[in-house]
Parts: C-alpha cells; sequence; structure tokens
C-alpha cells in the first residue's frame, strides 16, 4: 500500500516537474539573439551589408548593384527587389541619381539556427548629380533573412504597411 | 502449504509495487533535473531577460508617447513611472510646464509600436540598449488628426525587479 502510494505521487511530481522545465524551456523559446553573441552578430552583420548594398546605386553603373543583389536575395524578395529596381531603372538615370544607403541602427529581434529578424534604421541619401542637390532621409523597416550554405539572404522587407501594399509578390 | 499459496501473490505485489516506485522515483529525479537545470540555464535566463526587456522597453516607449490632455495629470504620473535616473528626474522637474502646454494645446497622442529589438544586455550591470519603432498620432483640438513615424533608441536600467527607461531618443538622420 505505502509502495504503490509512493509510486503514484512520485509520478504525479515527475510529471509536474517536467511541464514546469517545459514551461521554463518555451517562455525562453528558441530565440537565441544576443544569448549567442557570434551567431547574433554575424546575422546582424551580413544583414546590415546587405542592406547597404541592395539599396546603394549609382546612376552610372546600375548592373553592379542588380548584379551584386543576386547573392544577397531569397524567396519573396527576389521579386520585391525587381519590382523596386525596375523604377530605378526608369528614373536614376534621368536625374543622374546617386542614391547612398548607410545602416546607423540595427538589432536583431529574433534568431534561431536559419531564421532571423533584424530591425534596422537607415540614412538615405540621393544626389542628383544633374541638379546637384542631395536630399537625405531616414528609413526603417525589418528583415527577415534566412541563412543559405552559411550565409545570411534577404527573404522579405517589412515596411509596417501590412500585407496589402506587398504587391504582386506571392 | 496453503499460507505460501496466500502470500506469493501478495509478495508479487509488493515487487510490482516496489518496481512501479522506483521507476517513478527515477522519473521524478530525471525531470526534476531537468526543471532545476532549465531553470539555473544562463543563457535561458538570459533569453528571458532579453524578452523582458523588449516587452518593459515597449511599454515605457507606448506611456511616454501616449498623452491625453484630459487626463493629463495621470499621463505625465505614467511617463514618470516608466523612467528612472535622469530621465525621471527630468520628467519630474518638467511636470508642471507639461501639464499647462497640454492643457492649453489639448492635444491627444497615441502612439503604436510598430517593431523593437534590444541591442544590447549587460545583465550583470542591469543596463540594456533597443531601438523601436513607433507610429504617433496627434489629434489636435480642432482638425483632423496626424500621424508620422519615429525611430527610437533608448537605454533601459534594472530598478528592482523591473527595468525601466533611463534614457529615449529620436535617432537622427544623419548625413552619410
Amino acid at each position: 500500500m505505502v509502495l504503490g502510494a509512493c509510486a503514484v505521487v512520485l509520478s504525479g511530481l515527475a510529471a509536474w516537474f517536467a511541464q514546469q522545465a517545459h514551461q521554463v524551456r518555451a517562455a525562453a523559446g528558441t530565440n537565441i539573439a544576443l544569448t549567442d553573441n557570434a551567431a547574433t552578430s554575424e546575422a546582424n552583420g551580413q544583414v546590415v551589408t546587405a542592406v547597404n548594398t541592395l539599396f546603394s546605386y549609382n546612376y552610372n553603373d546600375l548592373d553592379k548593384t542588380q548584379q551584386a543583389a543576386r547573392s544577397l536575395l531569397t524567396g519573396k524578395a527576389v521579386c520585391q527587389y525587381d519590382q523596386l529596381f525596375a523604377v530605378v531603372r526608369q528614373h536614376a538615370p534621368q536625374q543622374r541619381l546617386v542614391v547612398t544607403v548607410t545602416v546607423t541602427n540595427s538589432g536583431v529581434q529574433m534568431l534561431t539556427g536559419n531564421r532571423a529578424r533584424v530591425l534596422v534604421f537607415a540614412t538615405q541619401s540621393d544626389t542628383s548629380t544633374a541638379t546637384k542637390q542631395t536630399s537625405t532621409a531616414g528609413a526603417m523597416f525589418a528583415v527577415n533573412a534566412v541563412r543559405q550554405d552559411g550565409s545570411w539572404k534577404v527573404e522579405n522587407i517589412d515596411t509596417f504597411n501590412g500585407e496589402a501594399r506587398t504587391s504582386s509578390c506571392g | 502449504m496453503t499460507v505460501t499459496r496466500e502470500t506469493r501473490p501478495r509478495h508479487l505485489l509488493v515487487v510490482l509495487a516496489l518496481v512501479l516506485a522506483l521507476v517513478a522515483a527515477g522519473a521524478a529525479g530525471w525531470t526534476g533535473w531537468s526543471w532545476w537545470s532549465a531553470a539555473h540555464d544562463d543563457s535561458l535566463r538570459y533569453s528571458q531577460t532579453r524578452d523582458e526587456v523588449l516587452r518593459a522597453a515597449e511599454q515605457a516607449i507606448q506611456n511616454l508617447n501616449t498623452l491625453d490632455y484630459r487626463t493629463a495629470g495621470s499621463g505625465i504620473n505614467l511617463w514618470i513611472d516608466s523612467t528612472t535616473g535622469t530621465l525621471r528626474d527630468q520628467l519630474n522637474q518638467g511636470r508642471q510646464n507639461f501639464l499647462t502646454q497640454i492643457q492649453k494645446a489639448k492635444t491627444i497622442t497615441t502612439a503604436k509600436i510598430l517593431d523593437g529589438a534590444v541591442t544590447e544586455l549587460d545583465e550583470r550591470a542591469g543596463k540594456a540598449s533597443v531601438i523601436v519603432a513607433i507610429e504617433l498620432t496627434v489629434t489636435p483640438a480642432t482638425g483632423k488628426p496626424t500621424t508620422k513615424r519615429e525611430r527610437l533608441a533608448g537605454q533601459l536600467t534594472r530598478t528592482g525587479s523591473t527595468w525601466k527607461l533611463s534614457s529615449i531618443g529620436q535617432v537622427p538622420v544623419s548625413a552619410a
């Protein structure tokens, strides 16, 4: 009788402990942003470099930017970028536009094995060599990135405008 | 002989109960250790602190960017409650001034957090840095509400068991 009761009580305890352990782990999740410093700065660094490269261009050499973009994009972002760059190709030569995007602040919000979300603040500086005028503006967006073949690639850019604005890119 | 026939099933039951009790004890020991190690796992705890810091930062920033002239007194008290250090001192000193201004302007400001991330976290020192993107809606006494987006960078300091904003400001658009 005593042993039977012991077995029941101990099983109950085991179940409770297991549930508590699960809760502690689930609350922390699998997000290793900042907990794994090396992985966090790698993801952050590569996303920052990608953003600087993707959105900086010179009307004189648009091919350079578009070619560099190929290795930095994946999934839906390929289509988003193609649409954006089609507009750039129309306007940049007319205004002889040189655009420099520099990320000023960034933070890895979520990082798991091969997925990351990075919040980015950037400064965009547009110089029209036709009118010799420069305008500077701030941008904010979040980048979803995936790790493929050992490097981080941009999969989606979220400008916080809701899904309706993402046009025809599935 | 009749005695052994009666005790044998009892004996089996005792063995069975003992085995069950041992198995249960083993399971309890193992899961107990699992809980203990999860609760004392440094990276899990750090991860929880990071999430807590972001929650606190977003809430504090939301509070500091919300003000209704009709309830300005309690609104400003909430600002002060969300902050610590020199930021808190500044808000305390400016309290009367803010109240006069807002009651004159009769505006209602609300904020929506668009996104946020912790950029630095020093658990031991109790210091953290965050960046947060917000959308502000300002409704004037007359006329249409306007919205604008702001890029904010802030610092948090642990006070007791909670994290509070110790500085906050807009990220300037620097010339590249």
